[in-house]
């Protein structure tokens, strides 16, 4: 007898629902799949540990024949060494650049300015305070050369900006887009934008005043050509609106 | 002279053709597994029949097996007139002999072959076969194959595909190519904008590529394999490894005051660590439903989420919070904190409801707006809850792999701990993004569903919640005693390494998220689908087919679930078989 309908396979009852069975995939598929995903982490997890070697290191950069001059826990007391007069003041937590919304700050490094210590050229570093201990917005600002010339536009200083997320800004005179060169900007890898860590800043100038190279966290930034004066200055600092406490510092000079 | 018809779609396919010319489906795979079987069974078959019964209980070639249609051939003697190809005489039927319990059955006449049917009138009637014109209705002229409900709209959808991923290419190499100016002006070594710039340039790239690739397989109506894909705990312990890993070398550096590292040698190893975690959602979520969708639905709307969506939220976001400060008149120092970085160091009160309206409203209903667009593009081809809630879901992954990545890069040379911290987001905008599309789903297939209308709009209204829920959780000093608001706010170290108090609060959101995520899978896996369409009826089709003659009955929408993967089920007829047919109209089971 010919059935007058028939379905293929015969219908099931409508029981109540059930699990069914995992449908199969590819084991070809997975399997590729998966082997490329554990290839991709491990290369990418050795990629990552030799990637502090793929950009210079501040502590490959300083010369053996260079000197320690000045070695300061800037949240002990270290009257004389910094100008105190232009938004600066020593407080127990550092060196705090605090300028008040009009003005910017700027605490000299006396010596580089009053003595003949930077002739020869010289590596600075300096620590900051993690931004969590800054009331305002925390930005540092080091700046290198005739310090004296800040804001004046005259392209005799460089500064390095650099806020609390990593922005930065490597720039001369006062800055600005229309009288300033501004020699690079953006962000840092190297940069800790947690607010409980502390960053580490460095400046090297060679000894015939010819290059800048700026290194944050031991890596290296940027290196600008330039020509400082015989005597190029020293100077920490923060932008008007914002802070920057600078808890230690470091002097090696060349002979 | 053997024909051939399409699998897909029925059509009749010249002979040697290696793809149909109506759908452009494949003639070979599965058919040409099934049919040299089918060949070999009824010359076999005809060789027995030719030479007569070898034994006694051989059984005849059944009434209810008429010639498949692939063996048809167009008779050569009189055009215009139907009439099957001259044939040696059917020998009949002999008689059978008596069995104990069984009456012999008396042999058929020897059936006259060739003779043609008459030409006036055209009736389609073998002259004189006793079985009362049996073959008659066999004979009808079919009506030209028609395509299946949403072929049509289903080819459309393919090419827009098509289209778009070519557009999504060509913008994300022109992104990459002021990408790269940008990286020597000095962002080069900014993870934050290397993140950023793999939204807009890497996705559209990557998702272009495979949106091309299954474009062109969706035009050329090529069914999509099952998507799968490793198991969940491999990703999820490659994503420990990652992030472990990440912890280690985060440790190594700060203790010997090492550099951190360059973001092009970082940022390989910060994208798995925001990916691999929802990638490991995706798989747990997958192989708990039973991998019931197909790998161009899934990773389509994966990059859906990592392309259009979040583009399409950015701009409706920036849209709403604009006539949010334009509302409350916002002072242009609140309004930046509103549309830009959220400041909520002093707010005002008027800020503080402005941030709430655009972290708890807004982010939230845009973006659980926009994440379920790729399933509801394709929600008629979905076959069961389990399918929208996993393609909603993938969405959802793909947005959250976008943002993660994002987020990851603005913690610069911390970037591990904040990919800690967002080690379950893709929970957040995954399982938000599949009970969107569930909500779809019962609003469009939802037909015959017990309270389909109270399931739609519950899941829709569960992703807006959650989200909304989850964002607030950002104001918590706000709103706990100030002693508990301090405490979250402190720091603790895992060695040197900082993580907020606060991250317990979203650790435990994610843990109740991943319980709603078992919960519905546990409901869905066992969910009923919608039933297979049928093409419109043309003509005098038969009513009844054969168990083997089924694929000629119906034609599903694209290859049944079950032969995804696997070698082709073959009936007797040497046809693969289709997806069960419910003898009445199942429901479109919910989680019931």
């Amino acid at each position: 007898m010919i059935p007058t309908e028939t379905t293929n396979p015969p219908a099931t009852p409508n029981t109540a629902p059930t699990r069914p069975a995992a449908q199969t995939v590819s084991s070809r598929y997975s399997l590729i799949f998966g082997v490329a995903l554990t290839a991709v982490t491990v290369i990418a997890l050795i990629l990552a540990f030799f990637s502090s070697n793929f950009r210079p290191r501040a502590s490959d950069a300083l010369p053996a024949s260079w000197t320690q001059a000045y070695n300061a826990d800037l949240s002990g007391s270290d009257t004389g060494s910094w100008d105190e007069t232009q938004g600066c003041s020593m407080t127990g937590l550092g060196l705090d650049a605090d300028p008040g919304d009009d003005n910017d700050a700027q605490c000299a490094f006396t010596p580089s300015v009053r003595e003949d210590v930077t002739a020869n050229g010289f590596y600075f570093v300096t620590q900051l305070a993690p931004a969590a201990k800054v009331q305002e917005f925390a930005r540092s600002v080091v700046s290198v050369g005739d310090i004296s010339a800040f804001d004046s536009g005259d392209g005799a200083a460089i500064h390095f900006i650099v806020g609390q997320d990593g922005a930065y800004i490597l720039c001369d005179g006062d800055c600005s887009q229309a009288t300033s060169a501004i020699y690079l900007s953006g962000g840092l890898a190297s940069w800790h934008g947690d607010p409980h860590v502390a960053n580490t800043i460095a400046v090297k100038v060679s000894p015939d005043h010819s290059a800048l190279t700026v290194y944050v966290n031991d890596q290296e930034v940027a290196t600008v050509a330039t020509q400082f004066g015989p005597q190029p200055g020293i100077a920490l600092g923060s932008l008007a609106g914002d802070e920057a406490i600078y808890t230690h510092a470091t002097l090696y000079i060349g002979r | 002279m053997t024909k051939e018809f399409c699998r897909h779609c029925g059509a009749e396919a010249p002979e040697g053709a290696q793809n149909c010319a109506v759908c452009g489906a494949r003639l070979d795979a599965a058919a040409s597994d099934a049919l040299p079987q089918e060949t070999a069974q009824r010359q076999a078959q005809r060789a027995a029949v030719a030479s007569g019964p070898s034994s006694p209980i051989a059984p005849p070639p059944s009434p209810a097996a008429p010639p498949s249609p692939a063996q048809y051939a167009p008779y050569p003697a009189a055009p215009g007139v139907w009439a099957p190809p001259a044939q040696p005489a059917y020998p009949g039927y002999p008689a059978q002999p008596t069995q104990a319990g069984q009456q012999g059955q008396p042999g058929y006449q020897p059936y006259p072959y060739g003779a043609g049917y008459p030409q006036p009138g055209q009736v389609y009637a073998y002259p004189g076969y006793p079985m009362g014109g049996y073959y008659a209705p066999q004979y009808v002229m079919q009506p030209a194959p028609r395509r299946a409900p949403g072929e049509v709209y289903a080819l459309v959808v393919a090419w827009i595909v098509t289209v778009a991923s070519a557009l999504a290419i060509l913008g994300g190499l022109l992104v990459t190519a002021l990408a790269t100016l940008g990286a020597f002006s000095g962002q080069g070594d900014d993870l934050s904008y290397l993140g950023g710039i793999i939204g807009f340039s890497l996705a559209p790239i990557v998702g272009g590529g495979f949106g091309l690739w299954y474009g062109i397989l969706g035009i050329r109506r090529r069914p999509s394999p099952r998507f799968g894909l490793p198991a969940a705990w491999l990703i999820l312990g490659l994503a420990v490894l990652a992030i472990g890993g990440g912890v280690a070398l985060w440790q190594y550096n700060f203790s010997q005051m090492r550099s951190p590292g360059t973001a092009f040698g970082i940022l390989p190893l910060a994208m798995l660590t925001g990916t691999l975690p929802a990638l490991a959602i995706l798989a747990f979520t997958t192989q708990r439903l039973g991998n019931p969708s197909t790998r161009r639905h899934v990773w389509m709307s994966l990059f859906y989420g990592m392309t259009l969506a979040p583009l399409l939220a950015v701009i409706l976001e920036l849209i709403l919070s604009l006539i949010i400060v334009a509302a409350l008149r916002l002072s242009a120092q609140d309004a930046q904190s509103v549309l830009g970085q959220p400041n909520t160091s002093n707010p005002s009160p008027k800020l503080l409801v402005a941030m709430l309206l655009v972290l708890s409203v807004v982010a939230p209903l845009v973006e659980e707006g926009v994440k379920p667009l790729a399933a509801l593009l394709v929600i008629r081809r979905l076959r069961t809850p389990a399918e929208a809630f996993l393609v909603g879901l993938a969405a959802g992954v793909g947005f959250d792999m976008l943002e993660t990545i994002g987020y990851i890069g603005q913690g610069q040379a911390d970037w591990v701990s904040v990919s800690m911290e967002r080690i379950g987001a893709g929970l957040l905008h995954g399982v938000g993004a599949g009970m969107g599309a569930l909500a779809w789903y019962y609003l469009i297939n939802g037909s015959g569903v017990h309270l389909r209308w109270l399931r739609a709009i519950g899941c829709g209204l569960y992703a807006i919640l959650q989200h909304g829920v989850f964002n607030a959780l950002g104001f918590y000093d706000l709103a706990l005693p100030s002693n508990i608001g301090a405490w979250l706010n402190q720091p603790f170290f895992l060695g040197g390494l900082p993580l907020q108090n606060a991250d317990v609060i979203y650790l435990v959101a994610y843990g109740l998220i991943l319980g709603v995520l078992i919960f519905m899978t546990s409901r869905l896996w066992g969910a009923k689908g919608m039933p297979e369409r049928k093409p419109p009826v043309v003509g005098p089709t038969p009513q009844a087919w054969p168990a083997w003659y089924a694929p000629y009955g119906y034609y599903a929408p694209y290859a049944p679930y079950g032969s995804y993967g696997q070698p082709a089920r073959v009936v007797p007829g040497g046809w693969p078989a289709p997806a069960p047919m419910p003898q009445t109209p199942q429901p479109m089971g919910g989680a019931q």
